[in-house]
């Protein structure tokens, strides 16, 4: 990718270090240390955060292999992400869409559209969790006044829902991001290609299929990216949301790693389960990124 | 397409639009119209759409028993400052990675990317007893050194279609001319790529402002909590305070909906520019 | 020229040893700090008040407070611990009391509650939790317990006798079969049974009451949690549940107040605190509000969840003691203590007998209003009791078996997975086993 791009400024590679040293720097301290630490506690026995530990190799490896919970997670991860980037992609298109439409007000939108992006975490999930509680949450009420449902259902509070809700929720809120970014490449291509599709006869479908989706596709690969490895990496929205519950119906990866180091005070093993996280997430991406870039070459 | 046609994809139109708009509104408007509610009424089931009466009650007596401005003048300070920060790292780095060319530079980019993807979670454990050793718990400074170190790598990501775009005949020309490079990068290229690094400060001021996790456990005295964490003293153990949790939710919308009226406009063609390469 | 020099150098000399005079002086103070968890501002209020007129009254200490939540207290004690930059004094209950002293910073003492006990009559129930290893880790300030509470509206609509709450196990379903029967509620009882703290505390009530309190047997590694009284216990736990609002895998300390509060449960097993919420979030009526004991089987015992609050030592200065067991000892007097506990009316309880009494107490506008049910309270804090601490040794593992709430847990296997309460408990059991190992 980045050898694509054309750069006829090179010389001068001392330059070039001297540019970056100051955030590598930074980030090996703040980064890379504690991820080698992390990897280090891995092959530990620590259990309490601040105790010494001994060597065990592999041990806590193999344990997270046979650890129903860890596989549990593991698949409700996948799912989790999965389900996510797919409603998010999804309603971000729709979205972007609508915000292409001409109507008024247009500019406010697109700016706005932002809204459910900048509140801060701990104030949306303390909102939604309020809205939807099945006594004070004002969806039940809704839900019940338009007679779609005939008692409140406990949107977070059973293990049938929480998930579904909990994705819904993330939804909310990160969509509107991928929106503008697909804003803004629907915004590129050029009307005459539709107007000219349109006079050959094409229908609405044909038109979304041969010109919409293929200019749109860079971005949508990028978004799909982004969004994955977001989407797999969240914890404060799904932690102050669920705690992971009701059961372990939400425990997705990061909820079981600050589970096992903060609350079973396993520390080793939830460091173990987070490189394995790290190691899984690193070979998506590598993979994806071959893939894709290969096809949109 | 006849009167009749049009009109109807003018209603879909506007109904599609409205809906968004619902959509993205109302939690805002939930919260806001829930701070003032007096507390039987915030309590009742079912609850009441619009409220049947107001009261300004617990933004007072949130004003008045926590240090909330003390707080918020805090997260204010650590989120500037990171934005600053990030903003300066990740543009050299930028350049860098995007402009020059040297031996290593595919292979850090990809490591920057690879090391964001670790769960964040673990980081805490380590990052504690380093500031410690650098005498910086309880330190404002040691959140603003975190969020940098968080945010930059994925920044650095997010340049990558704004410095790309910009078009090299500028600088070449400059070279040509003789300028030094310093000149050619803070003259000619920054101005240029001005909504890409605006767009990342953005990210970062945001992030760093709603930051919760490191700030609760870097952070001791309450003089220096930072917005998040003062506020979730709110969220007591064994009963809630709805109308503070409320009226402090809406306190700490405010700022970002404010700075966002003024500089969404560039953040969106920053975003934009970036997505187009 | 010399003898200037010399003069002057003299004289900046002694500027300097009486600008060091006020130093050295200054230096006999001792500064403590405090670090707790009761965040509500009200409570640091309050404290802030008696630590106030604790340093009138000893200006050579200075005492610094600073709050914390439950959510980030240990990782932020041991954290602080491993940087050297502990507090010195640390609030906690006993579960967290073992886990700090994982790391050896807590320090016995053994010397301020022998103390204390001389002078006062320690209620038994809060020092038992922090006594092992023939030492005493913590000095208690201040306890919570459950009771029962129900609307007495409820009741009169039920043709029930206000005055006369359900003291059985039958009792009580036969009392919610009755109100729920009458159309009075919808619901019986509010039961919280997410993977927390508030799930653990409503099941352990009911253990207790069951006589199934022990967790561990004679010896601190063995477990068991599975008996048939735990097993009876859980059976009657899930008729309770099978009368519950929906929702109860999610819930907390919240929502079976709010339950109760909005006439859809005609109970609800509750901390003190909710007098609070009763009086000042809801603004409900005192009269309307009854408590009783919680409910135990025929052949069981009066009993509670208990949990005593206590103060920790991790500083090993002497003199920083010195000040601490000064600033400990004053809170024990009974005048500062009842307006130490009214930090929270209703849901701190006195730890001795003298502070039971003492007006300070008592003389508190909600206290007053509710003195009737907060002598109920401490009436039966008398018989709580706290999972994993009720024996004479304690397990260092126990951290981990109520960081997990393995007792909401189990309930939540019966729930989601249908599982019996026998098969129910042996998971639990299980893991307990698992997690002392």
């Amino acid at each position: 990718m980045i050898d694509k791009v054309k750069t006829k400024i090179q010389q001068d590679p001392l330059f070039g270090y001297l540019l970056i040293a100051p955030i590598f720097i930074w980030i090996a301290v703040t980064l890379f240390y504690p991820l080698l630490r992390a990897i280090y506690d891995s092959f530990m026995n620590i259990e309490f955060m601040g105790e010494e530990g001994n060597f065990v190799g592999f041990h806590n490896y193999v344990r997270l292999i046979h650890d129903s919970e860890f596989r549990g997670s593991f698949i409700r991860t996948l799912i989790w992400t999965g389900v996510n980037v797919f409603f998010q992609v999804f309603v971000a298109f729709f979205a972007s869409v609508i915000l292409d439409l001409e109507f008024k007000g247009k500019r406010f939108m697109r700016i706005w559209i932002l809204l459910p992006w900048i509140i801060p975490v701990i104030v949306l999930a303390t909102i939604w969790r309020w809205m939807l509680d099945p006594s004070l949450g004002i969806v039940n009420y809704v839900l019940r006044v338009t007679a779609t449902i005939s008692s409140p259902i406990p949107f977070l509070g059973s293990t049938d829902y929480a998930m579904i809700t909990a994705i819904l929720v993330n939804t909310w809120r990160w969509f509107p991001f991928y929106a503008v970014m697909i804003l803004a490449a629907l915004q590129i291509i050029p009307t005459e290609l539709y107007e000219a599709a349109k006079i050959d006869g094409a229908s609405f479908f044909q038109q979304f299929q041969h010109i919409t989706l293929p200019s749109i596709m860079p971005v949508l690969v990028t978004v799909i990216l982004i969004c994955s490895l977001w989407a797999a990496n969240v914890f404060d929205m799904l932690w102050l949301l669920t705690m992971g519950g009701p059961g372990t119906s939400t425990q997705t990866f990061p909820i079981y790693i600050y589970q096992k180091g903060f609350q079973e005070y396993k520390l080793s093993q939830a460091a173990a389960a987070a490189v394995f996280m790290f190691l899984f997430l690193l070979i998506y991406g590598t993979i994806y990124l071959r893939n894709v870039t290969m096809e949109t070459e | 397409m006849n009167s009749i046609g049009k009109s109807s994809v003018s209603i879909v139109k506007y109904f599609s639009v409205i809906l968004l708009l619902l959509v993205i509104i109302s939690p805002v408007y939930w919260i806001f119209v829930s701070s003032l509610k007096p507390t039987p009424e915030l309590l009742q089931v079912p609850p009441t759409l619009i409220p049947r009466s107001l009261t300004l009650e617990h933004y007072y007596e949130l004003l008045k028993d926590t240090n909330f401005i003390t707080y918020f003048l805090n997260s204010i300070y650590v989120a500037m400052g990171s934005s600053l920060l990030v903003v300066i790292l990740t543009s050299l780095a930028g350049y860098s990675v995007y402009r020059c060319r040297y031996k290593g530079r595919h292979l850090f980019f990809c490591m920057l990317l690879a090391i964001y993807i670790f769960p964040r979670v673990l980081l805490l454990l380590s990052l504690y007893p380093l500031f410690a050793g650098m005498a910086l718990v309880d330190n404002l400074l040691s959140l603003v050194i975190t969020y940098v170190g968080i945010t930059a790598p994925l920044n650095v990501w997010i340049m990558r279609a704004f410095f790309t775009s910009v078009p090299t005949e500028l600088e070449d020309a400059a070279l040509v001319d003789g300028a030094s490079r310093i000149q050619i990068l803070f003259k000619i290229f920054f101005p240029l790529a001005a909504p890409g690094i605006g767009a990342v400060a953005i990210n970062s001021f945001l992030m760093s402002y709603a930051e919760y996790l490191f700030a609760s456990i870097l952070i001791v005295s309450d003089q220096y909590k930072t917005l998040p964490v003062g506020m979730a003293q709110f969220l007591q153990q064994y009963e809630i305070n709805w109308g503070a949790i409320a009226a402090g939710s809406v306190l700490i919308i405010i700022p970002p909906l404010i700075g966002f009226a003024f500089v969404g406009r560039y953040f969106i063609k920053g975003i934009t520019a970036g997505a187009i390469r | 020229m010399k003898r200037l020099k010399l003069l002057v150098t003299l004289a900046s000399l002694g500027a300097l040893c009486l600008a060091m005079a006020p130093v050295s002086l200054r230096a006999e103070t001792v500064s403590l700090t405090l670090w707790h968890q009761e965040q509500p501002p009200r409570r640091v209020k309050r404290y802030q008040e008696v630590f106030d007129s604790f340093m009138k009254e000893y200006p050579n200490i200075k005492v610094t407070q600073h709050v914390q939540t439950w959510g980030e207290a240990y990782t932020k004690t041991m954290a602080a611990i491993r940087a050297r930059k502990a507090p010195d004094l640390l609030f906690g209950i006993p579960e967290f009391t073992v886990n700090i002293k994982r790391s050896r910073a807590v320090q016995p003492v053994d010397e301020i509650v022998e103390l204390l006990k001389g002078k006062y009559n320690i209620y038994n129930a809060t020092l038992q939790p922090y006594h092992y290893e023939g030492h005493f880790w913590s000095v208690p300030l201040y306890g919570m317990n459950h009771l029962l509470y129900y609307r007495k509206s409820v009741f009169e609509a039920g043709g029930m006798d206000p005055e006369a709450p359900p003291k059985t196990w039958t009792e009580l379903l036969s009392a919610i079969d009755r109100l729920r029967g009458a159309g009075v509620v919808q619901y019986g009882i509010g039961v919280p049974v997410s993977k927390s703290l508030a799930g653990d505390q409503f099941m352990y009530s009911l253990l207790v009451t069951n006589k199934a309190e022990h967790l561990f047997g004679e010896r601190k590694d063995e477990i068991i949690f599975d008996n048939p009284r735990t097993v009876d216990t859980y059976k009657f736990w899930k008729k309770l549940y099978d009368t519950a609002p929906p929702g109860g895998l999610s819930w907390q300390w919240v929502e079976p107040q709010l339950a109760l509060v909005n006439r859809q449960t005609a109970f609800g097993i509750i901390l003190g605190g909710f007098l609070g919420h009763w009086e000042e979030q809801a603004k409900e009526k005192v009269e309307d509000l009854g408590a009783g004991f919680v409910p135990r089987p025929e052949d069981g015992q009066p009993g509670t969840i208990y949990y005593s609050n206590g103060v920790m030592l991790l500083t090993k200065d002497k003199k920083k003691r010195e000040a601490a067991k000064t600033l400990i000892e004053y809170l024990y007097r009974p005048e500062v203590m009842g307006y130490f506990l009214n930090a929270q009316p209703g849901l701190f309880l006195p730890v001795t007998e003298e502070a039971a009494k003492a007006n300070s107490f008592w003389e508190d506008p909600m206290v007053k209003k509710y003195a009737h049910i907060i002598k109920r309270e401490i009436e039966q804090s008398k018989y709580g009791k706290l999972y994993g601490f009720t024996r004479d040794e304690v397990n260092p593992n126990i951290g981990r078996i109520a960081g997990q709430y393995l007792l909401a847990q189990v309930g939540q296997k019966m729930v989601i997975d249908g599982l019996s309460a026998e098969d129910a408990v042996k998971w639990g059991a299980e893991k307990m086993r698992e997690a002392i190992k």
